[in-house]
Parts: structure tokens; C-alpha cells; sequence
């Protein structure tokens, strides 16, 4: 018999500790759950192998639709305000690409992930970043923001809980944004893939759910916590007078998401909870792993109120560039974070277990020591 | 703009979205689906099933896991077995690593290229009728679309000499889909040499979109434009499995070209989608890897259909240009004496079948329709036997005298 080819996994640990931690990665990968690959399977068996609706299969977009109202609020009309995209990427893609006409600006709240303003740029869009003060873990002050916004400024880019500083915006402050979006005549996209990666007491509130804002706001959101990364497979929800334009456009770029992938999202939103809750204990225990050898290392961190990045304070290890820093990480490898907006920090992902990460942070420690001590020269 | 101070999508971002021939399609699509016993000769979707291997192999991926997401480019087996494919069927020889990106269904494909090659400005030549999702690519990228008229005594077939009048300096790539959709036309090969010199000639890059490429009838042939000489270097081949494999669903295609291309289109797939779906994606390996016996056989089935519907066709006194390949007819209703968007809601009022109007691809064509033959024959018939007392009892019996 052959065998056919396909995936394999590779969770072989061998005892010596490894030569290379990478800790560079955007994303954890959950497994998906069994429920959901049986899901997947049936319907495949059952012949979803055919274009859906084009924003999507209607009773995925129902569960949405439920998803937003109970749990954040959020009232969206299933069909004519959801459309399910390939991922949550394209839909930020998609709304970029709709909102921005050339030289109009997107403010972003920041640090964020590189493609945002890269997404932005495509668009003919300025992408202008708005980077929360360290100190506070780079929480997001909508004064700062407010700062940034000119005549061209149309769109309001907020990924809370962020990646990779794991800020959160606050009530507060949330109150604050919804308010400048309302006063300025931004739309909002709010990406909120990191909803469940929420600790340390804080909690996550969906700005479309404040008065004034439904008009306004395109939520984004997946299914990466259910362990469907792989699968691509997102939403994006708001208003019918952006989305429709939203869905024209992404009829052009891909039709309709895969259909598979589709009745896998709808098996993970309509079934048990025990994914996410198992995701998130996961991210818990290599987040409060990581935090304590860091801290018994005297690692200077942001610490993170969630999500599953955190920022290294690498500042000083020689004028705001950390490529010094870098190379003295032979050892660990981790992001620059001046590609997201945080120059002279170094963003590192839990993306390894608890036991790789305590390494890490002994590791980060020595580093960071030589880097400092002026040895080595960016 | 300052004076915007209700949230929404601006007049400039609206007018690159327009995409009139789409919006026709699926006004009568969704007004289908609100109807019962229609036949439905619309999508391009086909009504065979993924062959069961595929199905297998993707399942058999799903348990083994297929949860993280793959290089942008697609998992590296998939594109060596796209490059081996190419090769062995194509005769285009492309690196693996640096040539080929499989992205979300081959739609996609052309809306990455598009964006990665054509500056605002720049010319896209598109025969005509057309694929008029394509249009929103062309007009998100700021580039202007000049269309090369194909004729039905030609079969559809796209006369090198018109391509050529219509070069101007701003001319940057040309768009060939063969066979084509709607027309059902192919470029025969004779004529995709002569294309190539012209390329050569004026310095265009050439977008080859290939995805019916295996749906070919009466022993016509497929020729690659990026096998010839001299054209590798300009040429970017698009496929995907939707057509050949029945796996519109799936959401998977791919592009293959030069480097210096596809460095640029990897970079948008990642701002895109990221990678392709993976499941889709296993596949797509399976249908490549696998047996090829089911891409014979549904080519078999294409044909008898064919066959039925030409024949009811030809019965109603309908003309059309000689279907070589895909799973569609670009038929000539001028004889009805109405217009294609009054003709085909008609038609799916009157007579329960759904076809698309020729306006559905491109403003003039006005006297076509695109049927497309993704039903079994029965079903075939009786649509055709529809269509005819539909017309005659229109017509008061007028075709008999």
C-alpha cells in the first residue's frame, strides 16, 4: 500500500536542549479540534466541494452574526452586514482596499503587525502609526491619536488586544476612540482575532458595540483560536453600506472562501467552547512560564495584558537599533520590533513551550547583558 | 476628503468596484434561488463531483492535521508538483521555490498579478466578450483595460492583427484565457505563436490563464504560450483545479512566471490571504499526483452534453461560434430580437431555465447569452425542450414559415 502524501507532524523533542529557540513567529498553532476535522470531513464527504454563496455559507454567517450580538454586543443583519472572507488578512484587506482611495491616511494603532501599514500602502493609502507609551505596556491614548489625525484621515486601524505589545484598550479609552471616529467621520476596523487571549483582569470591549458606532465600525475576526489558522477562514461585520462594497470586492479577489473550510468554522462556532478555553489556558501557562523566568532573569519587558507576543525592552543595547541585540541572539531568535512600529524592542512570541521559553529568557538575559555592555556594535 | 462626515465608501473607490457584467450574473443567479425547478445553466460551477481520491487525500491531510498555515507561496510539495506538472504538460519550465505561488483559486491569481504588474495608467489588452470579474482587478490597479474584439466567424478565436493595432506605448500586458470564458473559443496555435512574436515585439508581458485547458473537443489543441521561445521570461502561466478537477469549492489555483514577478506577487499574497487554504491545498497535490483518469472521463461526459445542447440549438435556429473547449456556449439569440438581460429573465420566468446574459460580459453584447452545460443530459433536454416552446409560443410559430 502507499501512502499518500500529506502533513506530517513533527512533535518529536529530543532531549538536548535546542540549538535555536524561534521565538519569531506571528502565530500559535492550536490543533484543530476533532470535532471540527470530523465536521470538515462530512461535509466533504457530503459534497461541499461547490462555490458557497459568495459572502459566505448562510447559516456560518448566521453563527456569526450571534457570536457578535452575544458576546459583544455587536447587532449585525446576518446577510446583508457579514461576509466571510479567507481569513481574517483578507478582510482587513478588503476593507482597506474599499475605504482608502489614494492619499486618503489610515491611522493605526500601534505597535501593530507590519502588514497593516503595508496593506495601507498598497491601498494608495499613508499609513500613519500612533504608538502607545511603554511605560503603560503601550496602551492606547486617544489623545495621541486624536494628534494624528488630518484632513485625509478616513480610516481608524484598531487591533485590540494588540499584537505583538498584548495591549489592551481600555473602557475608557475605548469610549475615547468611539468618540473622535464619530467626530471625525472614521470608519473603524477593529480587529479582534485576540479576543480570548484576554488576563490579568482586563477585558475586551468591541468599540462597534458603543452608541454611534455600528454605522461605523467593520469588526474583524476568525477562527485562529479554535485552531484554524491553517484552514483560512474570517469575517468581517459592520454596516450593509461598507460591507456590500466589501463583498463586490472580494468576489473579485476569490469568489467565495473555501467552502471545507467554511463548514469547519461553522462546526467550531457552533460547538463546544472547550477549544478556546483550552487555547487560552495554553497561551496562560507559557505567558505566566515566560513572565516569571523573565523576571527572575531581569529581562526588561512591556508586560503584556494579552495575547501571546510580549515586547523585550532592547532600547538600550545601542541607539534605538537593535540589530546589535539581534546578532548577540544567536540563540534565540525573535522579531525587531521596529518593523511594527516599536524600534530599539524585540517582539517574542510564546509560540514554544514553557520549558523553551524559561531557556529562552536565560538566554535573552546573556544577550542582553553583552549587547549592553557595549561588545558588540550595530 | 474633509467634508466626509458620514462613514462610508468614497465615489472614486465605488466607480473601481463597478463590475455591471457580475452584478447582472448574480441579480439572475440570486433570483434563481428564489425559484423552484430551475435548470440552471449559469455558474461555471460543475455540477461532477470532486473525483474521490481527492476527497480521500483531503481527509486523510484534515486528520493528520492541516490546522497551520504554510508558507505563503503554498507547502513546497505542491508547488514542485505544479513545476513538474508544467513541465511535463506545458513544456513551461518554472523553478519551484521561485516561480510558482499557488493562491486562493485562480481568481485571485489574476488579482495579485494585476496589482503586481500594471502601474495606474498602464494598458491591459483583454479580448472581448469577457470575464468581467476580472475587471475590478484591472480597475483596483488604475490601469485601463483596451478590449480586442473576437468574432463569431472566427469560432472566437483572437486574430493576432487586431491585437497588434491596438498597441500603444503604454501597453504593458496581454491577457489571453484559453479556452476562453464565455466564448468557449480557443487561440489555436497558429495564432499563439503569432502572439508571441507580437509580445516579443512590443515588450508585453503575457497573462496566460490556462484553467479550462483540459476541456478541449473535436481534437482541438492547447497550446502554452509560456513553452515558446523567448517567452518564459515574459509569461505568467494561471491554472488552478476548479475546471479540471471539479473543485471550484476548494479554492485553489496557482501562478507560475518569472521570479522577479512572483517575488512581488508572493509579497501581496501574504497581505492578501496569507497562504491558501491548506486542506485545499493537499488536495490540489492529490489531483496532480494522482490518477488523471477522472479528467478524461468528465471530458467524455462535457462532450456528450455538448453535443445535446448544440443539437437544441441548432433546433431553435440559434447560431453560435464553434464551441472548442470549457463547459460553455456563446450563443447568438439576435434572432429573438431582444435584449440579452430581457431574453434571459424571460427565459428563467417563463421557461425555469437560467442562463447568463451576454451583457453579463461586456456592454455590447446585447444579441448573446452564455449557457453553460453543467447539468446531466436529461436535464439538458428538457431545458432545451423548454427553450423551445418558450421561443415558439413567443414567436406564434413565425421560425416555422
Amino acid at each position: 500500500m502507499t501512502t499518500t502524501p500529506g502533513p506530517t507532524r513533527a512533535r518529536v523533542r529530543s532531549d538536548r536542549p535546542p540549538s535555536l529557540i524561534d521565538l519569531s513567529g506571528d502565530r500559535l498553532a492550536f490543533e484543530s479540534p476533532l470535532h471540527v476535522r470530523e465536521a470538515a470531513m462530512r461535509a466533504l464527504a457530503d459534497g461541499a466541494t461547490h462555490y458557497t454563496t459568495r459572502p459566505g455559507l448562510n447559516p456560518l454567517r448566521a453563527a456569526i452574526a450571534e457570536k457578535l450580538s452575544a458576546e459583544n454586543g455587536i447587532s449585525v443583519h446576518p446577510e446583508r452586514e457579514v461576509l466571510v472572507t479567507s481569513g481574517a488578512r483578507e478582510a482587513l484587506f478588503v476593507g482597506l482596499h474599499v475605504l482608502l482611495e489614494p492619499n486618503d491616511e489610515a491611522v493605526i494603532t500601534g505597535p501593530a503587525p507590519r502588514v497593516y501599514g503595508e496593506i495601507t500602502r498598497l491601498a494608495g493609502g499613508t499609513a500613519r502609526m500612533v504608538i502607545g507609551d511603554p511605560a503603560t505596556g503601550f496602551a492606547i491614548d486617544p489623545e495621541l491619536v486624536a494628534r494624528r489625525l488630518t484632513r485625509r484621515t478616513r480610516v481608524m486601524v484598531i487591533g485590540s488586544p494588540s499584537m505583538p505589545a498584548g495591549s489592551v484598550v481600555d473602557a475608557e479609552s475605548v469610549k475615547g476612540l468611539a468618540e473622535l471616529a464619530v467626530r471625525r467621520g472614521l470608519v473603524v476596523l477593529s480587529l479582534e482575532t485576540l479576543e480570548p487571549f484576554v488576563f490579568d483582569g482586563r477585558e475586551h470591549l468591541s468599540i462597534g458595540s458603543l452608541p454611534g458606532m455600528a454605522e461605523r465600525t467593520v469588526t474583524i475576526n476568525g477562527f485562529d483560536a479554535y485552531g484554524l489558522a491553517g484552514w483560512r477562514v474570517g469575517y468581517a461585520a459592520g454596516p450593509e453600506s461598507i460591507l456590500g462594497p466589501m463583498t463586490q470586492l472580494k468576489q473579485a479577489m476569490s469568489i467565495c472562501s473555501s467552502a471545507v473550510s467554511q463548514y469547519a468554522a461553522l462546526a467550531a462556532i457552533t460547538g463546544p467552547r472547550t477549544p478556546i478555553d483550552t487555547a487560552r489556558a495554553l497561551v496562560n501557562e507559557r505567558r505566566e512560564g515566560a513572565l516569571a523566568a523573565l523576571a527572575a532573569e531581569s529581562v526588561d519587558i512591556a508586560r503584556p495584558a494579552a495575547g501571546y507576543h510580549l515586547l523585550v525592552d532592547g532600547r538600550t543595547a545601542g541607539a534605538n537599533d537593535n540589530r546589535a541585540l539581534k546578532q548577540a541572539l544567536r540563540e534565540v531568535r525573535l522579531r525587531l520590533g521596529s518593523s511594527g512600529g516599536a524600534p530599539g524592542w524585540l517582539s517574542l512570541g510564546l509560540t514554544r513551550p514553557v520549558e523553551d521559553l524559561v531557556m529562552a529568557a536565560e538566554r535573552l538575559a546573556r544577550a542582553l547583558a553583552i549587547a549592553k555592555g557595549g561588545t558588540i556594535r550595530g | 476628503m474633509a467634508e466626509l462626515t458620514t462613514p462610508g465608501v468614497g465615489e472614486k473607490q465605488r466607480e473601481r468596484l463597478k463590475d455591471e457584467g457580475t452584478r447582472q450574473r448574480y441579480d439572475l443567479l440570486e433570483r434563481a434561488e428564489s425559484m423552484s425547478d430551475v435548470i440552471a445553466l449559469g455558474r461555471g460551477d460543475p455540477d461532477l463531483p470532486t473525483p474521490a481520491h481527492i476527497i480521500e487525500a483531503a481527509q486523510q491531510a484534515i486528520a493528520a492535521g492541516v490546522d497551520e498555515v504554510s508558507d505563503v507561496a503554498g507547502i513546497a510539495e505542491l508547488r514542485r508538483a505544479i513545476a513538474e506538472k508544467l513541465k511535463r504538460e506545458n513544456g513551461v519550465a518554472v523553478d519551484p521555490a521561485s516561480e510558482v505561488v499557488v493562491t486562493t483559486g485562480g481568481q485571485e491569481g489574476l488579482f495579485l498579478l494585476v496589482q503586481a504588474i500594471l502601474q495606474p495608467g498602464d494598458e491591459i489588452l483583454v479580448p472581448d466578450p469577457r470575464y468581467t470579474s476580472y475587471d475590478v482587478a484591472i480597475q483596483m490597479a488604475g490601469a485601463k483595460m483596451v478590449s480586442i474584439p473576437t468574432h463569431e466567424r472566427d469560432g472566437f478565436d483572437l486574430d493576432p492583427d487586431e491585437v497588434e493595432r491596438r498597441i500603444t506605448p503604454r501597453s504593458r500586458v496581454l491577457l489571453l484565457i484559453t479556452p476562453g470564458n464565455p466564448s468557449a473559443g480557443t487561440i489555436s496555435p497558429a495564432n499563439i505563436r503569432r502572439l508571441a512574436e507580437i509580445a516579443r515585439k512590443h515588450d508585453l508581458i503575457v497573462i496566460s490563464d490556462e484553467i479550462y485547458e483540459k476541456l478541449l473537443y473535436d481534437g482541438t489543441e492547447h497550446l502554452s504560450i509560456g513553452s515558446l521561445p523567448g517567452m518564459a521570461e515574459r509569461t505568467i502561466t494561471l491554472n488552478g483545479f476548479s475546471k479540471t478537477y471539479c473543485m471550484t469549492g476548494w479554492r485553489v489555483g496557482y501562478l507560475a512566471g518569472p521570479a522577479a514577478i512572483m517575488r512581488r506577487v508572493r509579497k501581496l499574497k501574504e497581505l492578501a490571504s496569507c497562504c491558501a487554504p491548506v486542506v485545499s491545498q493537499w488536495a490540489g497535490l492529490a489531483a496532480l499526483n494522482g490518477p488523471q483518469d477522472a479528467v478524461e472521463e468528465y471530458r467524455r461526459i462535457y462532450e456528450g452534453r455538448r453535443r445535446v445542447m448544440l443539437d437544441g440549438l441548432d433546433r431553435i435556429g440559434f447560431t453560435y461560434g464553434e464551441p472548442r473547449g470549457a463547459f460553455y456556449i456563446w450563443v447568438n439569440a439576435s434572432s429573438v430580437g431582444m435584449d440579452s438581460i430581457d431574453l434571459t429573465q424571460k427565459l428563467l420566468e417563463e421557461a425555469r431555465v437560467l442562463i447568463f446574459p451576454g451583457t453579463g460580459f461586456g456592454d455590447q453584447w446585447v444579441d448573446y447569452m452564455r449557457v453553460s452545460y453543467l447539468a446531466p443530459e436529461d436535464e439538458l433536454k428538457e431545458a432545451m425542450a423548454r427553450l423551445e416552446v418558450c421561443l415558439a409560443l413567443d414567436s406564434g410559430g413565425r421560425r416555422d414559415t
